[in-house]
């Protein structure tokens, strides 16, 4: 151990005292730095949530394109394998499609919900075959 | 003025790496309200000049916001808050007292060409560090007034511990030395 040490650590408690209060009387006005810190601060985070609005964004345009391509591709009747009245153009548009779903689920009083799904999942599974042929 | 969080230093690094933006935001101001007296107080250190020390102070934070998220990778605190933020303020300072041309135009400034504190208002005390070489008083009031270990000086400093005991000597020594400051404070 260097032998120096010893008088490393044997400043007398006064003279720390006097260090510190002439080191702590350093203080100055801030505001304009304040102000300029919390501006920079606030607008680099802020590009933060714009990044992490992006994934939203991306389902939503994926959503509306969905939607698009079952309007577009869906212009045939769907057979009624079941033999029931529901897989039909009931909003009178032309084609039985997404609309139609939507007009089933707004009669829920005479349909069960297995009912309204079911005919859901036609109309998108029948979309995604006619997109693959 | 938004709320101050009552976290610990690191748990503010964390948010201010990781959290959405507002909470971010509120991290990284609490650090900063936390901290700017003690990173103006290291920069009046090193420039006497409280424009410059002001500036060091905006400087440092704006280093700060550009090591987080988005712009960069974020920050790892492995020491304590002060440990990290002085070669920071150091560094910065030396540069800004550059750009004010207080000093000749060199790529490696060289420390013992600070300048000294304020001829005034002076003291006994005053006078005795204004003497001392400034990494003779560096290591004092890092060791002395900022609280840090032997080690944490050697690293904030990036010398070996060997230079810092030395310096710390020769810096104890010089104030020993002194008739009014030994008649004031080892009578």
């Amino acid at each position: 151990m260097d032998p120096r040490d010893s008088d490393i650590e044997d400043l007398p408690q006064a003279l720390i005292d006097d260090l510190e209060a002439r080191d702590r009387g350093m203080t100055l006005l801030t505001a304009r730095v304040d102000r300029h810190i919390e501006a920079q601060a606030f607008a680099q985070f802020s590009a933060r949530r714009k990044r992490r609005r992006v994934p939203r964004a991306a389902w939503a345009a994926l959503a509306a394109s969905l939607l698009v391509a079952i309007l577009v591709l869906d212009r045939n009747p769907i057979d009624d394998d079941m033999g029931h009245e529901i897989y039909a153009d009931l909003d009178g548009s032309g084609r039985i499609d997404i609309a139609d779903v939507l007009h089933l689920a707004r009669q829920r009083e005479r349909l069960s919900q297995e009912e309204i799904n079911a005919f859901a999942m036609k109309v998108v599974s029948l979309s995604s075959w006619e997109k693959a042929s | 003025m938004a709320e101050d969080l009552r976290l610990s230093d690191h748990e503010l690094i964390v948010l201010c790496n990781d959290s959405d933006a507002d909470d971010a935001a509120l991290a990284f101001n609490t650090l900063y309200r936390r901290y700017k007296d003690y990173v103006v107080r290291v920069a009046m250190r090193f420039s006497h000049d409280h424009d410059i020390a002001l500036d060091v102070l905006q400087e440092t934070f704006s280093y700060l916001l550009k090591k987080l998220p988005p712009l960069g990778p974020g920050i790892a605190l492995s020491a304590k808050m002060t440990t990290f933020l002085y070669p920071v303020v150091r560094n910065i300072s030396i540069t800004q007292l550059r750009k004010a041309s207080r000093f000749e135009s060199s790529d490696s400034l060289d420390p013992t060409d600070l300048p000294a504190p304020p001829a005034a208002p002076d003291d006994d005390l005053g006078q005795l560090l204004r003497k001392l070489p400034i990494e003779r008083r560096e290591v004092l009031l890092l060791r002395f007034v900022d609280d840090l270990s032997l080690q944490e000086i050697a690293e904030v400093l990036a010398i070996p511990v060997g230079t810092v005991k030395s310096r710390l000597h020769l810096g104890v020594r010089q104030l020993r030395e002194s008739p009014e400051i030994r008649k004031i404070y080892f009578s």
